[in-house]
């Protein structure tokens, strides 16, 4: 981890393989507004890690520069946590779809939330599971019909966005991977946010969702911080009160709500001890602590 | 004449017997012997039945004792749970029987009751004190064995000495009560063992030691949730981790202990994580998630008593199936069992290494005995074990070495790994199947030509690192008399090692010359020379005996699956108490004398 002269980040540092999604896949517009705000930031790729659960969306970390980690389905978030307090020097973004982080990974995302570390999570919402061919995802709407839900869905869908604010991440916004513009900006904000910051990106299946389409959003979405909105992103009740609205009215595209708190890694004993861990480097324990722990056993 | 010390402190939850037992031990300790502590406990807090075990000498103490010979005896159950099994003729029991209300105690034969007003003497110094006659007690014991009471007076003080002066000098008070006590009103102990206070030991328990071990061994991170028991590893770690450049972290469940813990390792942290056999169920997938990424991870498996929550508070080495089983496919990884509680000092530091320089799960097999009994321990070399890292890559890449491959192809099938924040070794790690640039073959090129030779090459990359190990491990070794001495082989794993060794050296007095094969390293194993071993000794004649903490006998269906050897007889024990050198004496006399009943 020498020092090199840094040269201009551009769009073409963060390129890798080429996505393996459907044409037209809702994803490919995360993407694009993904790479865009990573330009923006001017972030290097080496000090930047993408980690990612199992899911068609979840494939993210290939098609995008910098360290990737492919983990397990539902599995995104403690990973991110492992690597971002060994090493807080890292960015670390999560990305993954609905089924990855609000069915098997629900667990794991609330405690992120809470625990506010400098992470961007960003959930792929297409409101179904794609990688395993059209089931119900928890987000998908009542009686939708899937091949796990062939008489319709029976499940009230939850609602990501109410969810990380109460359960304490700092910058929660929800946008739609048509909105390349929008999406850019939030993305960066939310990059740029120190603690956790949470994306819900509305993100279209092509091939397995025929409801929730692009023409359907485009019909509903509006923008919660347009000038002339009322919206006041540090009030944590409207923002749960905006983010009740559900799918069946309009639906709102913006940052719900911002705050700032101390992050996890800033009140970690050890971190504050020693800095980052990592290039502390392994070490024995030194004869003073030595003798320190061992006095505790005499 | 007693030629050893050999305490029981029994009572219930709330009685204090875990920090007296702390408190003795030490004693004992500071006194220059060496100490084997055991607790008996169960998972309750207030009230049930719980004992603290001591047994100590001048010379090393590897297990528990076979017979009690004072015993402290606070409650009513006392007698029925300890007094009863554990004493024989000669055996003294303190108790108070005003104070807890017993009346009449039932004793073996030639046991001496000692009824001392423990509570009343507690109260006389300080009644809003409730538990001090604990303190009372443990005076009375210091004084039949004729230690210092100076020494234990020292002990208070340091302990107490947080809780402000007046609590030390109330405990002072008590434990001279005690001690005078005795002094005053019966005999003392007669006992050959002598004490000597320049000597100076440390008491640590079995989990403590590994613990301590991985943070000597540069551990930087630990993730857990707690888990008997397991547990003492994490307290252990989030006391002094933070003290030693380790972090530390409680997640919210064992799924997500371990992925934390992968995650750690992929960015260049010493990495571990721990707990019992239920936590350990829920580790299984990030097992196999981490060896195919080839992160270095250790995941300790304390174990209890199992199926299912089983029996939180009683020992068994019933997980080791689980151990071997876990995670789907097949892929490299370490078992190692931990045999005693120095070795688990040294062990906390090989396992990291192992994991780093095969980039692969270490697995640590121990268990509740293991883990939760202490013993005192003279020099730990904190320098005996460097810390190895394998193929690490810190340092920034050349563009003229490029294009790196995290997977590369080599002849010991370990590929340099680079940690993210190097400059030119990006990469993605994927749980999927990859190519050796990390690229999936399981999506758009599985099934292809030149996916299918990818996939062949990945996975023999992989399983070849199990030869390089195996050939690293020591092959395993036998204790006591080789094949034309011995008349009796036993063979047992991890923490039945010790118990098994001083049950041989008493058989000795009944004729039986007696050898211990114990294994150690469980995967990669020694299939061969295990083999080897166990038929040299049978066709010289010698009777085999397995040994373990199980129904079913899981390390001897491992081993004749290994080796193709069957070892038929066995003494298998499953109902969660540590074992004692005479029951295991036992089996053995029956064993030589014609066959065991079960
Ligand atoms: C432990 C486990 N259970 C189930 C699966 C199968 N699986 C793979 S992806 C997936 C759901 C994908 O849906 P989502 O996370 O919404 O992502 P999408 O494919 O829609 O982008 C499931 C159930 C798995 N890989 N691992
Ligand atoms: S199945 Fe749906 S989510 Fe998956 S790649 Fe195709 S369009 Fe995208």
């Amino acid at each position: 981890m020498t020092e090199t002269v840094e040269l201009r980040v551009t769009s073409k540092d963060w390129q890798s393989h080429r996505p393996t999604w459907c044409p037209g896949c809702g994803d490919f517009g995360v993407l694009s507004a993904t790479r865009k705000a990573l330009v923006n930031t001017q972030w290097q790729p080496k000090d930047t890690v993408i980690v990612s659960g199992i899911g068609c969306s979840s494939n993210f970390p290939h098609f995008v520069g910098g360290y990737g980690i492919h983990t397990l389905h539902g599995r995104s978030q403690p990973v991110a946590q492992g690597i971002k307090l060994s090493n807080p020097d890292l960015n670390v973004i999560v990305a993954g779809g609905d089924g990855d982080g609000l069915a098997i990974g629900m667990g794991g995302f609330l405690h992120a939330a809470r625990r506010n570390m400098d992470i961007t999570y960003l959930i792929m919402d297409n409101q179904v599971y794609g990688l395993t061919v059209n089931q119900a995802s928890p987000t998908s709407t009542m009686d939708r019909k899937t091949r796990s839900t062939p008489y319709g869905n029976i499940e009230h869908p939850i609602s990501p966005v109410q969810l990380a604010i109460s359960a304490g991440a700092t910058f929660v916004a929800r946008t739609f991977s048509k909105e390349g513009k929008q999406f850019e900006s939030i993305m960066q904000a939310a990059l740029e946010h120190k603690g956790f910051a949470f994306i819900d990106a509305l993100s279209p299946c092509v091939t397995f969702n025929k409801v929730n389409t692009y023409d359907w959003f485009k019909e509903r979405v509006y923008d919660l911080n347009a000038p002339d909105s009322d919206h006041d992103t540090s009030d944590k009740i409207a923002a749960l009160t905006k983010a009740d609205e559900d799918f069946s009215g309009q639906i709102p595209i913006g940052i719900f709500y911002q705050t700032q708190k101390p992050t996890y890694e800033e009140l970690d004993p050890t971190i504050q001890k020693f800095g980052n861990v990592i290039t502390r480097g392994a070490l024995k324990i030194d004869p003073e602590t030595r003798n320190k722990i061992l006095a505790d056993f005499r | 004449m007693l030629d050893q010390i050999s305490i029981r402190l029994s009572g219930q939850n709330g009685d204090g017997i875990f920090s007296s037992g702390d408190t003795l031990a030490k004693i004992l300790t500071r006194s220059g012997l060496k100490v084997h502590g055991a607790r008996s406990y169960q998972s309750i807090i207030r009230g049930g039945h719980v004992s603290y075990s001591i047994r100590a000498n001048t010379g090393d103490v590897r297990a528990p004792a076979d017979y009690i010979d004072v015993m402290v005896a606070i409650r009513p159950d006392s007698f029925i749970a300890d007094v009863m099994p554990m004493m024989k003729a000669g055996g003294k029991v303190l108790y108070d029987s005003k104070g807890f209300r017993i009346k009449d105690p039932e004793v073996p034969e030639g046991v001496t009751l000692i009824d001392i007003p423990a509570m009343q003497m507690a109260r006389d110094i300080d009644s809003s004190i409730k538990i001090l006659y604990n303190t009372v007690f443990v005076g009375a014991v210091v004084a039949m064995y004729g230690l210092e009471l100076e020494v234990h007076e020292t002990m208070l003080k340091g302990f107490f000495q947080r809780k402000g002066d007046k609590v030390v000098q109330i405990n002072l008070e008590a434990a001279r009560a005690g001690y005078s006590w005795v002094e005053e009103n019966t005999s003392k102990v007669e006992h050959s063992v002598v004490f000597d206070r320049s000597k100076d030991g440390i008491y640590i328990g079995g989990n403590e030691t590994l613990a301590l071990g991985m943070l000597n061994g540069g551990l930087q991170s630990y993730s857990w949730y707690p888990m008997t028991p397991a547990t003492p590893v994490g307290s252990f770690l989030a006391t002094y981790g933070p003290l030693s450049g380790c972090i530390v972290k409680q997640m919210e469940d064992e799924i997500n202990v371990s992925n934390y813990a992968v995650g750690a390792a992929f960015a260049g942290a010493r990495s571990a994580c721990g707990t019992s056999g239920g936590g350990f169920a829920l580790m299984s997938e990030a097992i196999g998630f981490a060896s195919i990424i080839e992160a270095p991870v250790v995941f300790i498996e304390v174990a209890r008593g199992g199926p299912s929550t089983g029996l939180p508070t009683k020992t068994e080495q019933g997980d080791l199936n689980q151990m071997l089983g876990a995670s789907q496919g097949d892929f490299p990884r370490a078992i190692i069992a931990q045999e005693g509680i120095a070795d688990g000092f040294y062990l906390g530091q090989e396992s990291l290494n192992i994991a780093e320089k095969y980039q692969m799960p270490v697995i640590i097999a121990s268990d509740l005995y293991m883990g939760e009994h202490f013993e005192t321990l003279d020099g730990l070399d904190f320098d005996r074990i460097p810390i190895e890292r394998g193929k690490l890559i810190t340092e920034d890449i050349a563009d003229d070495e490029l294009p790196y491959l995290r997977y590369k192809l080599t002849d010991d099938g370990i590929s340099p790994r680079v940690i993210p924040g190097v400059a030119n070794g990006m990469h993605d790690a994927g749980s999927d199947e990859h190519d050796e640039d990390g690229a999936l073959v399981s999506d758009k090129r599985a099934g292809f030509p030149e996916a299918i030779e990818v996939r062949i090459q990945q996975m023999k990359k992989r399983m070849k690192k199990m030869d390089g190990l195996l050939k690293e491990l020591p092959p395993p070794e036998v204790w006591g008399p080789g094949p034309d001495e011995a008349n009796l082989l036993v063979v047992s794993w991890g923490s039945s090692r010790d118990t098994v060794r001083e049950a041989l050296t008493q058989a000795e007095a009944d004729g039986v010359k007696g050898a211990s094969l114990n294994i150690k390293y469980i995967l990669p194993f020694h299939g061969k020379e295990v083999g080897e071993i166990l038929r040299a000794y049978e066709s010289a004649g010698v009777k085999i005996l397995g040994v373990e903490a199980n129904y079913t006998g899981q390390m001897m269906r491992y081993i004749r699956g290994e080796t193709g050897f069957e070892i038929k007889d066995k003494y298998l024990r499953y109902e969660g108490e540590y074992i004692l050198p005479r029951e295991v004496r036992g089996a053995i006399e029956q064993f030589m004398n014609g066959g065991l009943q079960q």
